[in-house]
Protein backbone atom coordinates (compact mmCIF):
# COMPACT_ATOMS: atom_id res chain seq x y z
CA UNK A 1 0.00 0.00 0.00
CA UNK A 2 1.47 3.34 -1.08
CA UNK A 3 2.67 5.49 1.80
CA UNK A 4 2.82 2.67 4.38
CA UNK A 5 5.59 0.11 4.81
CA UNK A 6 4.52 -3.56 5.29
CA UNK A 7 6.10 -3.52 8.78
CA UNK A 8 3.83 -0.60 9.70
CA UNK A 9 0.80 -2.48 8.34
CA UNK A 10 1.72 -5.56 10.41
CA UNK A 11 2.06 -3.47 13.58
CA UNK A 12 -1.37 -1.91 13.01
CA UNK A 13 -2.94 -5.35 12.30
CA UNK A 14 -1.57 -6.87 15.53
CA UNK A 15 -2.83 -3.93 17.54
CA UNK A 16 -6.33 -4.09 16.03
CA UNK A 17 -6.57 -7.83 16.73
CA UNK A 18 -5.56 -7.24 20.37
CA UNK A 19 -8.37 -4.69 20.80
CA UNK A 20 -10.97 -7.19 19.54
CA UNK A 21 -9.71 -9.86 21.96
CA UNK A 22 -9.97 -7.41 24.88
CA UNK A 23 -13.58 -6.57 23.94
CA UNK A 24 -14.52 -10.25 23.84
CA UNK A 25 -12.74 -11.01 27.09
CA UNK A 26 -14.29 -8.16 29.10
CA UNK A 27 -17.80 -8.85 27.75
CA UNK A 28 -17.89 -11.97 29.97
CA UNK A 29 -17.75 -9.80 33.10
CA UNK A 30 -20.76 -7.60 32.21
CA UNK A 31 -23.81 -8.59 34.27
CA UNK A 32 -25.35 -5.35 35.54
CA UNK A 33 -25.80 -1.78 34.31
CA UNK A 34 -23.10 -0.66 36.77
CA UNK A 35 -20.70 -3.17 35.24
CA UNK A 36 -21.39 -1.74 31.79
CA UNK A 37 -21.60 1.97 32.52
CA UNK A 38 -19.19 2.53 35.45
CA UNK A 39 -17.14 -0.69 35.31
CA UNK A 40 -18.77 -1.90 38.54
CA UNK A 41 -16.97 0.99 40.31
CA UNK A 42 -13.91 -1.21 40.69
CA UNK A 43 -11.17 0.69 38.81
CA UNK A 44 -7.96 1.16 40.75
CA UNK A 45 -5.72 4.25 40.62
CA UNK A 46 -3.80 3.14 37.54
CA UNK A 47 -6.89 2.24 35.47
CA UNK A 48 -8.59 5.42 36.69
CA UNK A 49 -5.63 7.50 35.54
CA UNK A 50 -5.54 5.77 32.20
CA UNK A 51 -9.26 6.05 31.49
CA UNK A 52 -9.19 9.73 32.43
CA UNK A 53 -6.14 10.27 30.27
CA UNK A 54 -7.47 8.17 27.39
CA UNK A 55 -10.95 9.69 27.45
CA UNK A 56 -9.59 13.21 27.47
CA UNK A 57 -6.91 12.75 24.84
CA UNK A 58 -7.47 12.46 21.13
CA UNK A 59 -5.93 13.22 17.79
CA UNK A 60 -7.80 16.39 16.99
CA UNK A 61 -6.21 17.99 20.07
CA UNK A 62 -2.70 17.17 18.86
CA UNK A 63 -3.64 18.46 15.41
CA UNK A 64 -5.20 21.68 16.76
CA UNK A 65 -2.39 22.47 19.24
CA UNK A 66 0.29 21.83 16.61
CA UNK A 67 -1.67 23.92 14.11
CA UNK A 68 -2.29 26.80 16.53
CA UNK A 69 1.38 26.77 17.60
CA UNK A 70 2.35 26.83 13.94
CA UNK A 71 0.09 29.90 13.46
CA UNK A 72 0.81 31.97 16.58
CA UNK A 73 3.83 30.44 18.31
CA UNK A 74 4.17 28.36 21.47
CA UNK A 75 1.28 30.23 23.13
CA UNK A 76 -0.95 28.03 20.94
CA UNK A 77 -0.34 25.43 23.65
CA UNK A 78 -3.10 27.10 25.67
CA UNK A 79 -5.69 25.63 23.30
CA UNK A 80 -5.22 22.52 25.46
CA UNK A 81 -3.43 23.96 28.46
CA UNK A 82 -6.57 25.95 29.16
CA UNK A 83 -7.21 22.97 31.45
CA UNK A 84 -3.81 23.31 33.18
CA UNK A 85 -5.04 25.40 36.10
CA UNK A 86 -8.41 23.67 36.08
CA UNK A 87 -6.70 20.32 36.71
CA UNK A 88 -5.90 20.95 40.42
CA UNK A 89 -9.63 21.45 40.95
CA UNK A 90 -10.17 17.89 39.68
CA UNK A 91 -8.67 16.76 42.98
CA UNK A 92 -11.63 18.37 44.77
CA UNK A 93 -14.28 17.58 42.15
CA UNK A 94 -13.62 13.82 41.90
CA UNK A 95 -14.83 12.87 45.42
CA UNK A 96 -17.93 15.05 44.96
CA UNK A 97 -18.80 13.06 41.86
CA UNK A 98 -18.08 9.74 43.57
CA UNK A 99 -20.12 10.63 46.65
CA UNK A 100 -23.12 11.50 44.50
CA UNK A 101 -23.32 7.73 43.81
CA UNK A 102 -24.92 8.52 40.46
CA UNK A 103 -24.25 6.81 37.15
CA UNK A 104 -24.73 9.97 35.07
CA UNK A 105 -24.95 13.70 35.63
CA UNK A 106 -28.66 13.50 34.77
CA UNK A 107 -29.15 11.42 37.94
CA UNK A 108 -27.69 14.29 39.93
CA UNK A 109 -29.89 16.89 38.21
CA UNK A 110 -32.94 14.71 38.89
CA UNK A 111 -32.11 14.38 42.59
CA UNK A 112 -31.14 18.02 43.03
CA UNK A 113 -33.66 19.81 40.82
CA UNK A 114 -36.32 17.95 38.83
CA UNK A 115 -37.09 15.27 36.31
CA UNK A 116 -37.61 17.95 33.64
CA UNK A 117 -34.14 19.43 34.12
CA UNK A 118 -32.55 15.97 34.00
CA UNK A 119 -34.30 15.22 30.70
CA UNK A 120 -33.14 18.58 29.34
CA UNK A 121 -29.59 17.68 30.35
CA UNK A 122 -29.94 14.19 28.83
CA UNK A 123 -30.71 15.54 25.39
CA UNK A 124 -28.13 18.36 25.58
CA UNK A 125 -25.57 15.83 26.83
CA UNK A 126 -26.22 13.38 24.01
CA UNK A 127 -25.94 16.19 21.47
CA UNK A 128 -22.64 17.30 23.01
CA UNK A 129 -21.33 13.73 22.73
CA UNK A 130 -22.41 13.43 19.13
CA UNK A 131 -20.72 16.74 18.22
CA UNK A 132 -17.57 15.74 20.11
CA UNK A 133 -17.42 12.35 18.47
CA UNK A 134 -18.00 13.83 15.02
CA UNK A 135 -15.14 16.34 15.43
CA UNK A 136 -12.75 13.64 16.59
CA UNK A 137 -13.59 11.15 13.89
CA UNK A 138 -13.29 13.74 11.15
CA UNK A 139 -9.97 15.18 12.38
CA UNK A 140 -8.50 11.72 12.79
CA UNK A 141 -9.69 10.54 9.40
CA UNK A 142 -8.05 13.54 7.75
CA UNK A 143 -4.80 12.98 9.69
CA UNK A 144 -4.67 9.31 8.71
CA UNK A 145 -5.28 10.22 5.08
CA UNK A 146 -2.45 12.77 5.26
CA UNK A 147 -0.08 10.37 6.99
CA UNK A 148 -0.67 7.58 4.50
CA UNK A 149 -0.45 10.05 1.60
CA UNK A 150 -3.99 9.17 0.55
CA UNK A 151 -3.50 5.37 0.71
CA UNK A 152 -6.20 5.21 3.39
CA UNK A 153 -8.93 7.73 2.48
CA UNK A 154 -10.47 9.70 5.33
CA UNK A 155 -13.87 8.00 4.95
CA UNK A 156 -12.36 4.50 5.14
CA UNK A 157 -10.28 5.42 8.20
CA UNK A 158 -13.35 6.81 9.97
CA UNK A 159 -15.44 3.71 9.23
CA UNK A 160 -12.64 1.34 10.27
CA UNK A 161 -12.05 3.12 13.57
CA UNK A 162 -15.79 3.25 14.24
CA UNK A 163 -16.27 -0.46 13.63
CA UNK A 164 -13.48 -1.32 16.05
CA UNK A 165 -14.39 0.88 18.99
CA UNK A 166 -18.07 0.02 18.65
CA UNK A 167 -17.12 -3.66 18.68
CA UNK A 168 -15.09 -3.69 21.87
CA UNK A 169 -17.04 -0.88 23.56
CA UNK A 170 -20.47 -2.42 22.98
CA UNK A 171 -19.27 -5.80 24.20
CA UNK A 172 -17.18 -4.75 27.16
CA UNK A 173 -18.65 -1.38 28.25
CA UNK A 174 -16.50 0.91 30.36
CA UNK A 175 -14.22 -1.89 31.63
CA UNK A 176 -13.12 -2.65 28.05
CA UNK A 177 -12.60 1.07 27.54
CA UNK A 178 -10.46 1.27 30.71
CA UNK A 179 -8.21 -1.64 29.73
CA UNK A 180 -7.73 -0.47 26.15
CA UNK A 181 -7.13 3.06 27.44
CA UNK A 182 -4.25 1.75 29.54
CA UNK A 183 -2.52 0.37 26.46
CA UNK A 184 -3.42 3.33 24.27
CA UNK A 185 -2.53 5.87 26.93
CA UNK A 186 1.03 4.61 27.21
CA UNK A 187 1.36 4.56 23.42
CA UNK A 188 0.08 8.13 23.15
CA UNK A 189 2.54 9.44 25.74
CA UNK A 190 5.55 7.67 24.25
CA UNK A 191 4.79 8.55 20.67
CA UNK A 192 3.94 12.18 21.35
CA UNK A 193 7.52 12.65 22.50
CA UNK A 194 9.08 10.26 19.99
CA UNK A 195 8.84 12.79 17.20
CA UNK A 196 10.69 15.53 19.11
CA UNK A 197 14.30 14.24 18.68
CA UNK A 198 13.75 13.69 14.96
CA UNK A 199 12.24 17.15 14.66
CA UNK A 200 15.07 18.83 16.56
CA UNK A 201 17.62 16.96 14.46
CA UNK A 202 15.93 18.24 11.30
CA UNK A 203 15.92 21.90 12.41
CA UNK A 204 19.44 21.92 13.92
CA UNK A 205 18.53 21.57 17.60
CA UNK A 206 17.04 24.21 19.88
CA UNK A 207 19.61 26.79 18.79
CA UNK A 208 18.68 26.14 15.15
CA UNK A 209 15.02 26.59 16.05
CA UNK A 210 15.76 29.94 17.74
CA UNK A 211 17.73 31.12 14.69
CA UNK A 212 14.92 30.25 12.29
CA UNK A 213 11.95 31.65 14.25
CA UNK A 214 11.04 35.13 15.51
CA UNK A 215 11.60 35.56 19.30
CA UNK A 216 7.87 36.13 19.99
CA UNK A 217 7.15 32.60 18.72
CA UNK A 218 8.70 31.40 22.02
CA UNK A 219 6.48 33.54 24.30
CA UNK A 220 4.32 31.22 26.41
CA UNK A 221 1.88 34.09 26.99
CA UNK A 222 1.48 36.48 24.09
CA UNK A 223 1.61 40.24 24.61
CA UNK A 224 -1.63 42.16 24.01
CA UNK A 225 -1.98 43.21 20.40
CA UNK A 226 -0.02 40.27 19.03
CA UNK A 227 -1.65 37.32 17.32
CA UNK A 228 -0.93 34.93 20.23
CA UNK A 229 -3.22 33.96 23.13
CA UNK A 230 -3.27 36.60 25.89
CA UNK A 231 -3.51 36.18 29.66
CA UNK A 232 -7.17 37.28 29.69
CA UNK A 233 -8.00 34.69 27.02
CA UNK A 234 -6.27 32.01 29.09
CA UNK A 235 -8.06 33.00 32.33
CA UNK A 236 -11.53 33.17 30.77
CA UNK A 237 -11.26 29.98 28.76
CA UNK A 238 -9.84 28.16 31.82
CA UNK A 239 -12.71 29.37 34.01
CA UNK A 240 -15.20 28.38 31.33
CA UNK A 241 -13.51 24.95 31.25
CA UNK A 242 -13.88 24.55 35.01
CA UNK A 243 -17.59 25.38 34.82
CA UNK A 244 -18.16 22.98 31.94
CA UNK A 245 -15.98 19.97 32.83
CA UNK A 246 -18.37 18.63 35.47
CA UNK A 247 -21.24 18.19 33.05
CA UNK A 248 -19.33 16.69 30.16
CA UNK A 249 -21.36 13.50 29.80
CA UNK A 250 -18.37 11.19 30.09
CA UNK A 251 -17.06 12.87 33.27
CA UNK A 252 -19.38 11.25 35.80
CA UNK A 253 -19.15 7.65 34.50
CA UNK A 254 -15.37 7.78 34.11
CA UNK A 255 -14.55 9.66 37.32
CA UNK A 256 -17.18 7.76 39.31
CA UNK A 257 -15.83 4.38 38.22
CA UNK A 258 -13.09 4.48 40.87
CA UNK A 259 -13.19 2.01 43.74
CA UNK A 260 -12.45 4.63 46.41
CA UNK A 261 -12.52 8.42 46.61
CA UNK A 262 -8.73 8.51 46.54
CA UNK A 263 -8.69 6.37 43.37
CA UNK A 264 -11.08 8.88 41.79
CA UNK A 265 -9.01 11.88 42.93
CA UNK A 266 -5.69 10.44 41.73
CA UNK A 267 -7.22 9.15 38.51
CA UNK A 268 -8.94 12.33 37.42
CA UNK A 269 -6.23 14.73 38.55
CA UNK A 270 -3.05 12.95 37.55
CA UNK A 271 -4.52 11.14 34.55
CA UNK A 272 -5.17 14.57 33.11
CA UNK A 273 -1.67 15.79 34.01
CA UNK A 274 -0.31 13.10 31.69
CA UNK A 275 -2.15 14.88 28.94
CA UNK A 276 -0.64 18.25 29.90
CA UNK A 277 2.79 16.68 29.37
CA UNK A 278 1.82 15.40 25.93
CA UNK A 279 0.55 18.86 25.02
CA UNK A 280 4.10 20.21 25.41
CA UNK A 281 5.24 17.79 22.71
CA UNK A 282 2.40 18.76 20.36
CA UNK A 283 3.19 22.48 20.69
CA UNK A 284 6.89 21.85 20.03
CA UNK A 285 5.94 19.93 16.90
CA UNK A 286 3.89 22.97 15.82
CA UNK A 287 6.70 25.51 16.16
CA UNK A 288 9.22 23.02 14.75
CA UNK A 289 7.07 22.75 11.64
CA UNK A 290 7.33 26.53 11.14
CA UNK A 291 11.07 26.02 10.63
CA UNK A 292 10.51 23.11 8.26
CA UNK A 293 7.49 24.02 6.17
CA UNK A 294 6.00 27.17 4.71
CA UNK A 295 2.21 27.48 4.73
CA UNK A 296 2.31 26.80 0.98
CA UNK A 297 4.11 23.52 1.66
CA UNK A 298 1.11 22.56 3.79
CA UNK A 299 -1.36 23.51 1.08
CA UNK A 300 -2.42 26.60 3.05
CA UNK A 301 -3.78 24.52 5.96
CA UNK A 302 -1.71 24.50 9.15
CA UNK A 303 -3.83 21.62 10.53
CA UNK A 304 -1.82 19.35 8.21
CA UNK A 305 1.46 20.22 10.00
CA UNK A 306 1.23 17.39 12.54
CA UNK A 307 0.53 14.61 10.02
CA UNK A 308 3.16 15.97 7.63
CA UNK A 309 5.87 15.96 10.30
CA UNK A 310 4.98 12.39 11.28
CA UNK A 311 5.23 11.16 7.71
CA UNK A 312 8.44 13.00 6.87
CA UNK A 313 10.44 12.59 10.07
CA UNK A 314 9.68 9.20 11.61
CA UNK A 315 11.48 6.09 10.27
CA UNK A 316 9.75 2.88 9.11
CA UNK A 317 8.06 1.02 11.94
CA UNK A 318 7.68 4.14 14.03
CA UNK A 319 5.15 5.49 11.53
CA UNK A 320 3.05 2.38 12.13
CA UNK A 321 3.30 2.93 15.86
CA UNK A 322 2.32 6.56 15.44
CA UNK A 323 -0.63 5.51 13.29
CA UNK A 324 -1.70 3.15 16.08
CA UNK A 325 -1.29 5.91 18.61
CA UNK A 326 -3.49 8.22 16.58
CA UNK A 327 -6.16 5.56 16.04
CA UNK A 328 -5.88 4.51 19.67
CA UNK A 329 -6.31 7.98 21.05
CA UNK A 330 -9.51 8.67 19.19
CA UNK A 331 -10.98 5.22 19.68
CA UNK A 332 -10.33 5.25 23.41
CA UNK A 333 -12.23 8.52 23.68
CA UNK A 334 -15.05 7.52 21.37
CA UNK A 335 -15.75 4.25 23.15
CA UNK A 336 -16.04 6.01 26.52
CA UNK A 337 -18.25 8.73 24.97
CA UNK A 338 -20.42 6.08 23.39
CA UNK A 339 -20.92 4.27 26.71
CA UNK A 340 -21.64 7.57 28.49
CA UNK A 341 -24.25 8.64 25.91
CA UNK A 342 -25.86 5.25 26.08
CA UNK A 343 -26.00 5.46 29.90
CA UNK A 344 -27.72 8.84 29.66
CA UNK A 345 -30.48 7.68 27.34
CA UNK A 346 -31.02 4.22 28.84
CA UNK A 347 -31.28 5.43 32.44
CA UNK A 348 -33.09 8.72 32.01
CA UNK A 349 -35.43 8.27 29.12
CA UNK A 350 -35.85 4.56 28.39
CA UNK A 351 -35.84 3.09 31.92
CA UNK A 352 -37.83 5.95 33.44
CA UNK A 353 -40.44 6.70 30.81
CA UNK A 354 -40.50 4.09 28.06
CA UNK A 355 -39.97 0.70 29.74
CA UNK A 356 -39.63 0.94 33.51
CA UNK A 357 -39.19 -2.15 35.69
CA UNK A 358 -37.41 -4.39 33.17
CA UNK A 359 -34.47 -6.67 33.96
CA UNK A 360 -30.83 -5.58 34.10
CA UNK A 361 -29.98 -7.66 31.05
CA UNK A 362 -32.76 -5.94 29.11
CA UNK A 363 -31.31 -2.50 29.90
CA UNK A 364 -27.80 -3.65 29.01
CA UNK A 365 -29.09 -4.85 25.62
CA UNK A 366 -30.84 -1.51 25.09
CA UNK A 367 -27.67 0.31 26.22
CA UNK A 368 -25.65 -1.55 23.60
CA UNK A 369 -28.19 -0.76 20.89
CA UNK A 370 -28.31 2.93 21.85
CA UNK A 371 -24.51 3.01 21.76
CA UNK A 372 -24.64 2.05 18.10
CA UNK A 373 -27.29 4.67 17.29
CA UNK A 374 -25.25 7.41 19.00
CA UNK A 375 -22.15 6.44 17.04
CA UNK A 376 -24.16 6.46 13.81
CA UNK A 377 -25.27 10.04 14.59
CA UNK A 378 -21.67 11.03 15.40
CA UNK A 379 -20.54 9.49 12.14
CA UNK A 380 -23.18 11.42 10.20
CA UNK A 381 -22.18 14.62 11.99
CA UNK A 382 -18.51 14.05 11.11
CA UNK A 383 -19.39 14.61 7.46
CA UNK A 384 -21.37 17.81 8.15
CA UNK A 385 -18.97 20.01 10.21
CA UNK A 386 -16.65 22.58 8.60
CA UNK A 387 -13.51 22.28 10.80
CA UNK A 388 -12.30 20.95 14.13
CA UNK A 389 -11.39 24.28 15.81
CA UNK A 390 -14.87 25.78 15.37
CA UNK A 391 -16.43 22.57 16.65
CA UNK A 392 -14.18 22.64 19.73
CA UNK A 393 -15.18 26.20 20.63
CA UNK A 394 -18.88 25.28 20.35
CA UNK A 395 -18.21 22.27 22.58
CA UNK A 396 -16.61 24.50 25.27
CA UNK A 397 -19.59 26.84 25.35
CA UNK A 398 -22.31 24.17 25.37
CA UNK A 399 -20.82 22.43 28.41
CA UNK A 400 -20.44 25.62 30.43
CA UNK A 401 -24.01 26.71 29.77
CA UNK A 402 -25.35 23.59 31.54
CA UNK A 403 -22.45 23.51 34.03
CA UNK A 404 -23.56 26.70 35.81
CA UNK A 405 -26.59 24.86 37.26
CA UNK A 406 -24.34 22.04 38.52
CA UNK A 407 -22.02 24.40 40.40
CA UNK A 408 -24.87 26.45 41.88
CA UNK A 409 -26.56 23.18 42.87
CA UNK A 410 -23.65 21.90 44.95
CA UNK A 411 -22.28 25.19 46.25
CA UNK A 412 -25.51 26.82 47.38
CA UNK A 413 -28.37 24.92 49.04
CA UNK A 414 -30.84 27.67 48.22
CA UNK A 415 -30.53 27.07 44.47
CA UNK A 416 -33.84 25.76 43.20
CA UNK A 417 -35.12 24.34 39.94
CA UNK A 418 -36.20 27.78 38.71
CA UNK A 419 -32.67 29.08 39.29
CA UNK A 420 -31.23 26.10 37.42
CA UNK A 421 -33.44 26.75 34.40
CA UNK A 422 -32.80 30.52 34.59
CA UNK A 423 -29.01 30.05 34.64
CA UNK A 424 -28.98 27.80 31.62
CA UNK A 425 -31.58 29.64 29.55
CA UNK A 426 -30.13 33.13 30.20
CA UNK A 427 -26.57 31.98 29.39
CA UNK A 428 -27.86 30.36 26.21
CA UNK A 429 -29.75 33.53 25.23
CA UNK A 430 -26.66 35.70 25.76
CA UNK A 431 -24.58 33.33 23.64
CA UNK A 432 -27.27 33.28 20.93
CA UNK A 433 -27.63 37.10 21.02
CA UNK A 434 -23.89 37.56 20.43
CA UNK A 435 -23.97 35.25 17.44
CA UNK A 436 -27.13 36.79 16.01
CA UNK A 437 -25.41 40.19 16.34
CA UNK A 438 -22.42 38.83 14.39
CA UNK A 439 -24.72 37.50 11.69
CA UNK A 440 -27.00 40.53 11.37
CA UNK A 441 -24.28 43.17 11.70
CA UNK A 442 -21.14 41.73 10.12
CA UNK A 443 -19.58 45.23 9.95
CA UNK A 444 -19.53 45.61 13.76
CA UNK A 445 -16.37 44.42 15.52
CA UNK A 446 -16.55 40.74 16.48
CA UNK A 447 -16.80 40.06 20.23
CA UNK A 448 -13.76 37.87 21.03
CA UNK A 449 -14.30 34.43 22.52
CA UNK A 450 -12.95 35.43 25.96
CA UNK A 451 -15.36 38.38 26.28
CA UNK A 452 -18.24 36.28 25.02
CA UNK A 453 -17.49 33.75 27.78
CA UNK A 454 -17.36 36.50 30.40
CA UNK A 455 -20.78 37.78 29.29
CA UNK A 456 -22.69 34.49 29.19
CA UNK A 457 -21.10 33.06 32.35
CA UNK A 458 -21.77 36.23 34.38
CA UNK A 459 -25.33 36.41 33.07
CA UNK A 460 -25.92 32.71 33.77
CA UNK A 461 -24.61 32.76 37.35
CA UNK A 462 -26.47 36.00 38.10
CA UNK A 463 -29.72 34.64 36.67
CA UNK A 464 -29.34 31.43 38.68
CA UNK A 465 -28.77 33.30 41.95
CA UNK A 466 -31.47 35.95 41.44
CA UNK A 467 -33.93 33.39 40.06
CA UNK A 468 -33.49 31.14 43.10
CA UNK A 469 -33.69 34.03 45.52
CA UNK A 470 -36.90 35.43 44.13
CA UNK A 471 -38.75 32.11 44.05
CA UNK A 472 -39.70 29.45 46.59
CA UNK A 473 -36.80 27.61 48.28
CA UNK A 474 -36.21 24.00 47.16
CA UNK A 475 -37.78 21.09 49.04
CA UNK A 476 -35.84 20.82 52.32
CA UNK A 477 -35.95 17.01 52.56
CA UNK A 478 -34.84 16.50 48.97
CA UNK A 479 -31.94 18.95 49.35
CA UNK A 480 -30.86 17.53 52.70
CA UNK A 481 -30.84 13.97 51.37
CA UNK A 482 -28.46 14.98 48.60
CA UNK A 483 -26.16 17.05 50.82
CA UNK A 484 -26.07 14.22 53.37
CA UNK A 485 -24.87 11.91 50.60
CA UNK A 486 -22.17 14.45 49.73
CA UNK A 487 -21.12 14.55 53.38
CA UNK A 488 -20.83 10.75 53.59
CA UNK A 489 -17.49 9.36 52.43
CA UNK A 490 -17.51 6.34 50.14
CA UNK A 491 -16.28 3.19 51.88
CA UNK A 492 -13.90 0.68 50.26
CA UNK A 493 -16.56 -2.01 49.86
CA UNK A 494 -19.27 0.32 48.57
CA UNK A 495 -20.30 -0.12 44.94
CA UNK A 496 -23.35 2.20 44.77
CA UNK B 1 -28.20 7.65 54.76
CA UNK B 2 -26.83 7.79 58.28
CA UNK B 3 -26.60 11.49 59.14
CA UNK B 4 -24.67 10.97 62.34
CA UNK B 5 -22.06 8.94 60.52
CA UNK B 6 -21.81 11.66 57.90
CA UNK B 7 -21.19 14.43 60.38
CA UNK B 8 -18.71 12.40 62.41
CA UNK B 9 -16.29 12.14 59.53
CA UNK B 10 -14.23 15.14 60.52
CA UNK B 11 -11.38 14.86 58.09
CA UNK B 12 -13.23 14.26 54.87
CA UNK B 13 -15.11 17.47 54.25
CA UNK B 14 -15.40 18.69 50.68
CA UNK B 15 -14.51 22.34 50.38
CA UNK B 16 -16.55 23.04 47.25
CA UNK B 17 -19.81 21.70 48.68
CA UNK B 18 -22.28 24.02 50.43
CA UNK B 19 -19.99 27.06 50.50
CA UNK B 20 -22.17 29.08 52.86
CA UNK B 21 -21.88 26.40 55.57
CA UNK B 22 -18.18 25.58 55.57
CA UNK B 23 -16.70 24.42 58.86
CA UNK B 24 -14.40 27.39 59.54
CA UNK B 25 -13.65 26.32 63.13
CA UNK B 26 -11.92 23.12 61.95
CA UNK B 27 -11.08 24.36 58.49
CA UNK B 28 -7.60 22.88 58.03
CA UNK B 29 -8.30 19.54 59.70
CA UNK B 30 -11.68 18.99 58.09
CA UNK B 31 -10.59 19.92 54.57
CA UNK B 32 -7.03 18.61 54.90
CA UNK B 33 -7.22 16.13 52.01
CA UNK B 34 -8.75 18.69 49.65
CA UNK B 35 -6.28 21.43 50.62
CA UNK B 36 -3.09 19.36 50.54
CA UNK B 37 -3.95 17.61 47.30
CA UNK B 38 -5.00 20.84 45.61
CA UNK B 39 -1.77 22.54 46.66
CA UNK B 40 0.34 19.64 45.39
CA UNK B 41 -1.56 19.55 42.10
CA UNK B 42 -1.24 23.31 41.67
CA UNK B 43 2.50 23.07 42.34
CA UNK B 44 2.72 20.38 39.65
CA UNK B 45 0.89 22.64 37.20
CA UNK B 46 3.30 25.49 37.90
CA UNK B 47 6.24 23.09 37.57
CA UNK B 48 5.07 21.95 34.12
CA UNK B 49 4.58 25.55 32.93
CA UNK B 50 7.91 26.69 34.37
CA UNK B 51 9.70 23.61 33.01
CA UNK B 52 8.31 24.25 29.55
CA UNK B 53 9.43 27.89 29.74
CA UNK B 54 12.93 26.75 30.78
CA UNK B 55 13.15 24.30 27.87
CA UNK B 56 12.14 27.10 25.51
CA UNK B 57 15.13 29.15 26.70
CA UNK B 58 17.61 26.46 25.65
CA UNK B 59 19.65 27.69 22.69
CA UNK B 60 18.21 31.22 22.80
Amino acid sequence: MAGIHPIDIAIVAVYLAAMIVIGLWTSRTIKTQKDFFVAGRRLNKFLQMMINFGTGTHTDQAVIVASKSYDVGISGIWYQWLWMFVTPFYWMIAPIIRRMRCITCADFFHERFSKGFSIYYTFVGIMILIVDMGIMLLATGITVEGMTKGAIPSGVAVLGMTFLFVFYGVLGGLLAAAITDSIQGVLTIVLSFLLIPFLLHAVGGMSGLHEKLAPEMFDLIAAKGTKGLTLFWIIMVSFNGLVGIVVQPHTMPTVGAGRTEMDCRVGQCFGNYLKRFCTVAWAFIGIGCVALYSLDDLGGDSELAFGRAVTDLLPVGFSGLMLISILAAVMSTCDALMVSGSALFTNHVYAKFLKPGRTESHYIRVGRLVSIVIVACGLAFAYCIPNAKTGLEIFWRANAIVGIAFWLGIMWRRTNVFGAWASSVVALLVWAAIHIRHTLYPDLPVIPLQWEMLYYLSAGFLAGIVGSWLTRPPDTEQTRALFDKLATPVTEDETD
Amino acid sequence: MDNEKAHNKQYTGLILVDLLHLDYRHFFSRYKVDLLGFTAALALALFIVFGTWLILQIGA
